[in-house]
């Protein structure tokens, strides 16, 4: 029996046939030497697995979910080509006039039942709807820019200068170290709510005293998207586990280069 | 149902989010962004293609997008260092030969059988299986590893 480096390879990828597959596992059975190097190669397809988050980092929290959970794995019905997107965009059509209708023929029975049993309809009240929009990351560091930012005297928790303000953030946030922005100085930092756990939030000041705060927060949910309130905008980006958004009263273009300094 | 386009997300974000950070997670989270979002318009906007399946297309469009992102970055001076054994296997990974990093991830992170590996990257399984070994090789801690090459990549995808 002839045993290739190939169908080593083959073997650990799951790429054999099962006959095959066995006389592979029995060839090895005899060559532990061999079996160690196939399982370390088992062990790299593991340890790659590991090293990148799961699919479901990406998406979208369920608080703001509109499509139905999709599987780790992508499934070929993901991919739908024109011809059935159309077909399914006519499918939702028919959907939404059905629900309309059966809403409707509701609606007028509540109305006659109403008409029948009260002499005088009294005028409804105004019902005022509220639509909350899902606050992303770099709407908080916009807030938070706005909260602490110019306080003059409690802008932050902890100063740069203090020795314990890598392991406090490191405590409390899980930020194993304070990044560094090329042409700006640290104030400080301090503790503000982020979507699920704390956030780091750190506020830095360029040359021209322009303060700019950098937030940090576990990763959730889909990848964090840019905002902007005023006078403020807020570049968000995710790296290394975390959503990151970078806030301040300067020009979108110099955050961008700021926050390239960061890594983004 | 009508979506809302703030809130929903394409069901093949996630996946393909994860790959195109293995793959060029060292360019930066929006790279990535980018990438993503590229091949799902790309894998979309391109006609059926022969033999390959929606998944594999995607898969296609994204590996071309990033090695074009990857000849237009400069080179980083420290590819010239041969990989050692005490490095970061991260490290190492993200060190590998664009070429060989790529068919290793289309199997141990995406899961492609090699059949469909390399109908993504239109070569051969046996030059597909070649990659994979290469990649193996390079990662193993055994010895250090040649450098890097910076191979012609637009030679071998369309």
């Amino acid at each position: 029996m002839t045993i290739a480096d190939r169908d080593l390879h083959a073997f650990v990828d799951g790429e054999l046939p099962e006959a095959r597959r066995r006389e592979v596992a029995q060839w090895l059975a005899e060559r532990p030497e061999v079996a160690v190097r196939v399982a370390a190669w088992r062990s790299q397809n593991e340890a790659i697995r590991r090293l990148f988050p799961p699919a479901s980092a990406f998406r979208p929290q369920p608080a703001v979910r509109t499509l139905p959970p999709a599987e780790d794995a992508i499934r070929d019905s993901d991919f739908r080509t024109p011809a059935r997107r159309q077909r399914q965009r006519s499918a939702n059509a028919t959907a939404m006039v059905m629900i309309a209708a059966a809403f409707a023929i509701g609606a007028a029975i509540v109305l006659a039942r109403e008409i029948a049993t009260a002499p005088r309809l009294e005028p409804a009240p105004a019902v005022a709807v509220a639509t909350v929009e899902p606050a992303g990351v770099a709407q908080r560091a916009i807030a938070a820019w706005r909260a602490y930012a110019n306080d003059p005297t409690h802008a932050v928790e902890i100063a740069a200068g203090d020795p314990s303000l890598g392991e406090w953030l490191m405590k409390r946030t899980g930020l194993a170290r304070t990044p560094e922005m090329a042409g700006a100085r640290l104030v400080g930092a301090r503790v503000t709510p982020g979507a699920d756990r704390p956030a780091a939030f750190l506020l830095y000041e360029t040359g021209d005293r322009a303060r700019i705060a950098l937030v940090v927060e576990p990763a959730l949910g889909a990848p964090p998207t840019s905002a902007s309130g005023g006078e403020i905008a807020a570049r968000a980006w995710r790296a290394d586990g975390f959503d990151h958004a970078l806030a301040g009263p300067i020009s979108r273009a110099r955050l961008d280069s700021l926050a390239e300094t960061l890594g983004r | 149902m009508v979506e809302d386009p703030v809130t929903s997300i394409d069901p093949r974000t996630g996946e393909l989010a994860r790959f195109a950070g293995a793959l060029a997670g060292a360019a930066g989270a929006w790279a990535v962004d980018e990438l993503t979002a590229g091949a799902i318009v790309a894998a979309d906007e391109t006609t059926e293609q022969a033999g390959l399946t929606p998944r594999e297309r995607l898969y296609r469009e994204l590996i071309r997008l990033n090695r074009r992102r990857a000849l237009a970055a400069p080179p980083k001076r420290e590819d010239d260092a041969p990989l050692r054994r005490a490095e970061d296997f991260a490290r190492r990974v993200e060190r590998l030969p664009l070429e060989d990093k790529e068919a290793l991830l289309l199997v141990a992170l995406a899961r492609f059988s090699y059949e469909e590996a390399a109908r993504a990257l239109d070569i051969a399984p046996r030059m597909f299986a070649e990659r994979v070994m290469r990649a193996r090789a390079r990662l193993d801690c055994g010895q250090p590893v040649a450098p890097p090459r910076r191979p012609n990549y637009l030679r071998l995808v369309k």
